[in-house]
């Protein structure tokens, strides 16, 4: 028996990590899971290892752009033992960019998308939201400041710690002030989301209801915050939530999963070593390091949404 | 010199044609008009990547604003309410549209929650100007292109209920409408003011504020509701709203505001006293859809003024006709069937 999903997000969004994670956590057998690993062999098995020995060392993952677009296909035991092949493809961010600024996909990334199991990653760290001029003229009448504008303004949309983005367009020769003309990866993150969504219930990816299991990855750097990862999407990705709550077509159902499959953030392939990727190498159990967060329940086993598409 | 004095004349209304006729398109004295004078900034469009490239794989939808037909088929398959939005060039049309959308990104509406759109990245290019993306320093809207008029939607869900109903924003250039004035059979072709359940005229805010200009505002509204009127491109059954646009630069002229704000009073009885049999309700509303300046916040007035777009749709309210009982000619045609008092 056959079983596909599809792993969607716009690029960094944590799909590859995902993967590491959920091939390390189901070949050590640490921690209790609701879907367990058969067979051992499985297709595109070195590149598996290859990311797990990576997600194991606490090491950030090649971006899948430049190693290449794989589908993995796992064979896996339901805890009520049925046995299936699983075909889950790793497609490159850019893929799902793509959707929204070219209006078009491969044939490949088309036929992927055709699955009734869908996860949907987003980043906690990388979400783009829209942010607007007048309400930075408000602020600053209200702080008594000059408005910051131009590069400054741009650089104020991207969270803490991420660097200002470089997509926002070109500036317009002879304008004033260096504004630059609308490019469509300079939308908001929820928007670019909301219009993938939308592609899947029309033709032609459109094969009717299915299931959407939404990952917020890197749910460790608001663990803290004490919010659920539904109550989190209501926040900051508003127009998404409104839309998986009342848009999405008759028969669709979804559920939003808090995960934290790499634990903190690890060392950057060329940066130095971390306090927090030393503290994830000092667990005795790595897959300890995983929590996988559904309202009020956490867990390590990161088999979760993966068996909830699958049921 | 005489080639100095031709570099010299200039407007930033792209139609305008002052410097080769040396006429106002507004007809307005040259030294009363807002544009000339004001360098024509041309802005090279975006040239679309998806028009040049052959198709590698598979078409995705557009999400680009519908067209006539599109929307004509989004009609017939769902519940909509079209909105025509009818203003001068520059009055506020397109930022009425992003406004509203925009208030979205943070969550539901007046009691209406999104839930979708076909015409995603129309929006998104609609709102560009107004946000930090643009690298801009005060808020600036994309000008209507001309031609048909074209469509944005936005699918939306009331408190309460499951059933989307779809908001269809008719946008089409302010030259066109005003060309009507002076030529009122044109008017017979911009469908989108058949359909319309709510008509929305907009009064410049900025304008009401000159006093050589706001009376031309008025004349606008006025003249152009009575071109439609005249070539019946109107429904009795329509809702018209009169909007106030630019209220932010209304309030920040301390002196000037209230006297502005009583003549866009003013026109809103002109237009009830002249109009009032020819639509079935008329509201008036002030709004600061994208504000340039801290006098009104973003969005004021755009909550109400969605929930008139979106009221129920009159030509769809069922009507009470007086009950027209025929009399019968001949005596038996009267007879009517006795009670019983066993009748069941």
């Amino acid at each position: 028996m056959s079983k596909a999903i599809v792993a969607m997000g716009l690029p960094e969004s944590g799909k590859t990590t995902f993967l590491a994670a959920l091939w390390h956590l189901l070949t050590n057998q640490k921690v209790p899971v609701r879907l367990r690993l058969e067979k051992l062999a499985a297709e595109e098995a070195t590149y598996l290892r290859a990311i797990a020995t990576r997600w194991a060392q606490a090491r950030k993952q090649e971006r899948t752009f430049h190693s290449g677009n794989k589908t993995i296909k796992l064979t896996l035991k339901s805890a009520a033992g049925e046995v299936f092949d699983l075909t889950f493809p790793d497609i490159a961010g850019e893929a799902f960019s793509q959707m929204w600024e070219m209006r078009e996909c491969t044939i490949a990334v088309a036929d992927a998308l055709r699955a009734t199991g869908v996860l949907l990653f987003i980043h906690i760290d990388k979400i783009k939201p829209p942010g607007w001029i007048a309400d930075d003229v408000a602020l600053a009448a209200t702080l008594e400041v000059t408005p910051a504008v131009a590069d400054a303004g741009a650089a104020s949309d991207s969270p803490a710690g991420v660097p200002a983005d470089s997509s926002a367009g070109t500036p317009v020769e002879g304008q004033a002030g260096g504004s630059v003309v609308w490019k469509p990866e300079s939308s908001p993150t929820q928007v670019q989301l909301v219009d993938m969504l939308r592609c899947l219930q029309v033709p032609p990816l459109n094969i009717g209801p299915r299931k959407l299991a939404l990952v917020l990855s890197a749910w460790d750097k608001v663990e803290h915050d004490e919010v659920s990862p539904e109550r989190y999407l209501e926040l900051h990705l508003p127009l998404l939530h409104q839309y998986l709550s009342h848009g999405l077509t008759a028969g669709w159902s979804h559920r939003i999963f808090g995960v934290s499959a790499q634990g903190a953030e690890y060392d950057d392939a060329k940066g130095a070593p971390s306090a927090e990727a030393d503290r994830m190498r000092d667990m005795e159990v790595p897959s300890q390091r995983i929590k996988v967060v559904v309202g009020e329940t956490t867990s390590h086993d990161l088999t979760e949404p993966v068996n909830w598409l699958l049921e | 010199m005489a080639e100095a004095e031709e570099v010299a004349v200039q407007c930033d209304n792209p139609d305008c044609k002052v410097a080769q006729d040396g006429r106002c398109i507004e007809g307005q004295e040259l030294s009363a008009c807002t544009h000339y004078g004001k360098a024509l900034v041309i802005v090279e469009r975006q040239t679309s990547t998806t028009a040049t490239l052959p198709p590698p794989g598979v078409r995705l939808p557009g999400a680009e604003a519908l067209t006539r037909g599109e929307a004509q088929a989004m009609l017939r398959g769902q519940p909509c309410n079209v909105i025509s939005l009818v203003g001068p060039f520059d009055s506020g049309k397109t930022s009425l549209i992003a406004g509203v959308y925009d208030l979205f990104q943070h969550g539901p509406v007046g009691g209406y929650v999104f839930a979708g759109s076909s015409t995603l990245r129309s929006f998104e290019l609609a709102c560009h100007d107004t946000r930090r993306a643009s690298k801009r320093k005060t808020p600036g809207m994309e000008r209507t292109q001309t031609g048909d008029a074209t469509y944005l939607h936005l699918d939306l869900v009331a408190t309460g209920s499951d059933e989307k109903r779809a908001a269809l924003l008719a946008n089409r250039s302010g030259e066109d409408y005003m060309d009507a004035q002076s030529e009122p059979a044109l008017a017979s072709a911009y469908v989108e003011l058949h359909r319309a359940d709510v008509l929305t005229l907009l009064a410049d805010g900025k304008r009401l504020l000159d006093l050589g200009l706001r009376h031309q505002v008025r004349d606008d509204i006025c003249l152009t509701l009575r071109a439609f009127m005249e070539t019946g491109a109107t429904r009795p059954w329509q809702r018209l709203a009169v909007v106030l646009t630019k209220l932010d630069a209304v309030l920040n002229e301390d002196a000037r505001a209230e006297r502005a704000l009583q003549f866009f009073e003013g026109i809103v009885q002109d237009v009830r006293d002249q109009f009032t049999e020819h639509f079935i309700e008329i509201q008036s509303f002030r709004v600061a859809a994208s504000p340039q300046s801290v006098k009104a916040a973003r969005g004021t007035g755009m909550v109400d003024l969605l929930r008139y777009w979106m009221s129920p749709p009159a030509h769809l309210q069922p009507r009470k006709e007086p009950v027209v009982t025929p009399t019968a000619t001949r005596s038996f045609g009267r007879l009517r069937p006795q009670e019983r008092a066993d009748h069941e």
